[in-house]
């Protein structure tokens, strides 16, 4: 007799239907086999009925201009909390001096009363000074980064 | 006790807390507004956060950010101060929701206290005298007339949800009665979204005068005796003083008692005010402050107690270790409130660079301030630039006093109410404290 195989078409199927739902776990238990999926969930504001009144505005990136060079400019965080960077989306890297970020493109975030804003890249650029380290508090205004249009 | 408290304010009351922080060995967070960068609370207090634009909307009003600035830099307390989000119900709760102590009452105190029939209810309960009217809001007009029939002519028609005089008519017989009840309801419904309106017996000349009470949450409440808040311009106050010149000790003991009997019921905690309109010796209630009041200073004087000292100790849940037979009233204590206005030009709010400044000084004199010689004041807060509070063994000696501290004070770059305020000192109607909130109509 030979050993009890795993029916793979079986779990195929299950993973399929799985990823198409909005389930975000999965138990399986074949032939004594155990297996447990987790689905990746994106970082995204969550926000509570008790502050959605609060919220004016996401994202509204402050510019202000550099006195060193003409071309240059400061962005500042739009909210008091505390600074987390992440570049690219969804990799581990984190942003470095030098780095060229496309318009639209996230720099770093700030999480304030538990809810994630992200940090947009206002337009094509080139970051030239970091002034803010990871899990750093960071107030109103705070210069984050000088950028250089591209 | 709190390791550390975040200030949400700013200007003299700011300052105030962080003084009384200090003393308590507390460390304390201030918020400012990119308009006060320069601010004295900024520089005075351990740490400071900016909380966003100039405009209070944007920074002081605006919840996120101080709770924000609160979690950062792990303040574990928030005293509102006053105004601003003092008696914000929204901002109470969310300091619950993330376990950051509000300085104040509960947020169920708070609610009822603000709702103006509800506030009516527990006063009577509590055997503090109301003003004769309507129970909540009036139906109709004839319903309006059998009211003002009850209580008598002249009657004032109030917005339910109303504040700042808008929406108040006053009648003074059925045919001004029928005319203002509809005009009143839809000035109530535009102002403030809702046109129900109530009635209630208007005090032609009245004096403010209102108690200061302290509560520990449990029960327990003293009062801190009375001021006078009468002279006024448009609802605001410009000078207070303690005791009130007309009281005598057993009116002031029935008035005082109530209000703390009203505070304890309700088991008030932190420190509040029963305001009350007082003519031809009766008290009316008209409402209670759930906050530290801006004349807090002229009760500390006279009783010899620090007001937000013990916020801050019953807020850490501390007893309130005093009792009543150790609050006495001592002296007489007067507080003028200096403006950055142009008593000349209808009380016009100014601003600009402060220069030249010399704050007066000397024995039982207190000063107030946030402003320094070089301090550009910003235009877009309230125009109170300075306290100054004096304490006498009688009430003569502080108005004297007073005069004396008025004429030390200097300052170049704005103008202030320092000269009005001179003058009130010298007026016979103030000086023989029969003074009522007509006082400046009838006077200046």
């Amino acid at each position: 007799m030979g050993k009890k195989s795993i029916d793979t078409k079986l779990i195929k199927d299950v993973l399929k239907k799985f990823e198409e739902s909005e389930a975000t776990s999965l138990k399986l238990e074949l032939n004594s086999k155990k297996l447990k999926i987790k689905k990746a969930i994106p970082i995204q504001p969550v926000i509570s009925d008790l502050y959605e009144n609060q919220i004016i505005e996401q994202n509204k990136n402050i510019i202000e201009k550099s006195d060193d060079k003409d071309k240059n400019v400061f962005i500042e965080a739009d909210r008091v909390g505390k600074y987390f960077s992440i570049h690219p989306p969804d990799s581990p890297d984190r942003l470095k001096e030098g780095d060229t970020i496309a318009h639209g493109e996230r720099m770093g975030h700030i999480v304030s009363m538990e809810v994630v804003y992200d940090v947009f890249a206002p337009f094509d650029l080139v970051v030239k000074n970091i002034y803010i380290n990871d899990s750093d508090p960071v107030e109103y205004g705070q210069a984050l980064y000088e950028v250089e249009a591209i | 006790m709190f390791n550390k408290i975040l200030i949400a304010n700013r200007g003299e009351i700011a300052i105030r807390v962080i003084r009384a922080c200090k003393e308590l060995g507390i460390k304390t967070v201030a918020v400012y507004s990119k308009a006060d960068s320069m601010s004295l609370h900024r520089m005075l207090a351990d740490e400071a956060v900016c909380i966003g634009e100039a405009a209070s909307i944007d920074s002081y009003l605006y919840i996120p950010n101080i709770i924000s600035a609160a979690q950062i830099t792990g303040a574990e307390a928030i005293h509102p101060g006053y105004g601003f989000l003092s008696e914000n119900q929204n901002f109470v709760e969310i300091c619950e929701a993330h376990d950051i102590k509000f300085i104040g009452p509960s947020l169920n105190t708070m609610m009822n206290m603000s709702d103006k029939a509800m506030a009516k209810r527990i006063a009577r309960e509590a055997s503090v005298p109301v003003l004769p009217g309507s129970e909540g809001a009036v139906k109709d007009v004839e319903d309006a007339k059998t009211i003002a029939k009850e209580v008598g002519f002249p009657v004032i028609i109030k917005a339910s949800f109303g504040g700042g005089g808008r929406g108040m008519r006053i009648a003074r017989d059925l045919k001004e009665l029928s005319h203002y009840f509809e005009i009143a309801q839809n000035e109530a419904l535009s102002a403030f979204g809702n046109p129900d309106v109530y009635i209630e017996k208007f005090v032609e000349n009245p004096k403010h005068i209102e108690v200061q009470v302290l509560g520990d949450g449990k029960g327990k409440a003293l009062y801190l005796y009375e001021r006078d808040c009468s002279v006024q311009r448009k609802h605001q106050k410009l000078i207070e003083e303690s005791p009130c010149p007309v009281l005598d000790d057993a009116q002031r003991e029935d008035i005082c008692k109530r209000a703390a009997s009203l505070a304890a019921m309700i088991k008030y905690e932190g420190a509040g005010t029963l305001e009350f309109l007082y003519d031809k010796g009766q008290f009316f209630f008209m409402e209670m402050n759930t906050r530290l009041q801006v004349e807090h200073g002229v009760s500390e004087m006279v009783c010899n107690q620090d007001l937000v000292k013990w916020q801050i100790k019953i807020a850490a849940g501390e007893e309130l270790t005093i009792d009543q037979e150790d609050i006495k009233i001592n002296g007489h204590a007067i507080e003028c409130r200096i403006n950055a206005e142009d008593p000349e030009n209808n009380f016009m709010p100014d601003a600009g660079k402060a220069e030249q400044l010399i704050f007066p000084g000397g024995p039982n004199v207190r000063i107030d301030s946030f402003i320094y010689s070089g301090y550009e004041i910003p235009p877009y807060y309230d125009s109170m630039v300075a306290k100054f509070l004096v304490w006498g063994n009688d009430r003569e000696e502080a108005i004297n006093r007073m005069k004396r501290v008025l004429s030390e004070f200097k300052v170049e770059g704005f103008s202030t109410t320092a000269d009005f305020h001179a003058k009130v000192m010298d007026n016979k109607t103030f000086t023989n404290g029969k003074y009522t909130t007509k006082f400046l109509e009838e006077n200046v």
